[in-house]
């Protein structure tokens, strides 16, 4: 069984720029992918359209997760916010960078750096 | 090992997988390569291609300098060598949600074979030692 937890109520940045922060831990799979991807719509239901998932404590990422950041993407910049990406272990971000997600992706160094590139967008 | 129907068992498919890259000398990296492969042809199979009820029969054979990991399947024909794959970048660039798993097996493995034998799949996929 994959192990794999996404916590969602860290909210930061400005009162004009408010950010949804998503911690993501340990394997993201075709298994575990329905949670993130219960998770960022919670999001979205709540209104919450700037969102910067953490994944620092992410080991692991297959195709089926990486689907999931892509269907999103898209939904978050039309409700007037984006879906970045931040802190990637390098193994974990290798398989963004193989497919060429850093094109499409914000994607940033620290949680903090995503978030603060929020304000005045 | 033989793994049931359920994206559940994709956790054990990689740790097995990590095991068998260990005893074959495989460094890190290139036994992550070959994990995440694995993982995305058995999910495929899991997800779209087996009967109903089935398994996949999922097989390590070490060679020399080299691992070969051998997935077994019944279910619909599916060849991971042959199978039309949009671009990359022009599957990125549509922001489509699926389509990426082929891709990356492509990418990830030194070698990829395919075989049909009388309603079985079977994909052979090779990480050479660095």
């Amino acid at each position: 069984m994959s192990h794999f937890s996404v916590s969602f109520d860290r909210r930061t940045g400005t009162p004009e720029a408010p950010v949804r922060v998503l911690a993501l831990r340990g394997e993201l799979d075709a298994h575990t992918a329905p949670d993130f991807e219960a998770a960022l719509q919670a999001c979205l239901d709540d209104g919450d359209a700037r969102l910067v998932a953490d994944g620092s404590g992410l080991d692991y990422v297959s195709s089926a997760g990486l689907g999931v950041f892509m269907a999103f993407v898209e939904p978050a910049r039309d409700g007037g916010g984006d879906l970045k990406i931040a802190a990637l272990p390098e193994r974990v971000f290798e398989v963004f960078d193989l497919l060429g997600f850093p094109t499409v992706f914000d994607m940033h160094e620290t949680v903090e750096g995503a978030v603060t590139s929020f304000e005045g967008a | 090992m033989r793994v049931r129907g359920d994206t559940a068992e994709l956790a054990r498919v990689r740790r097995r997988v990590g095991v068998w890259a260990e005893a074959a000398g495989l460094g890190d990296a290139r036994a992550r390569r070959l994990q995440l492969a694995v993982d995305e042809a058995v999910a495929n199979a899991i997800e779209h291609g087996m009967t109903d009820g089935g398994h996949v029969v999922v097989r390590g054979a070490p060679g020399r300098g080299r691992l070969t990991v051998v997935i077994r399947y019944r279910g619909i024909r599916f060849d991971p060598t042959s199978a039309p794959a949009t671009p990359a970048q022009e599957v990125v660039q549509k922001h489509s949600e699926h389509g990426y798993g082929l891709h990356l097996i492509r990418r990830l493995v030194d070698d990829l074979a395919y075989r049909w034998d009388r309603g079985t799949n079977e994909v052979r996929m090779t990480v050479e030692r660095e």
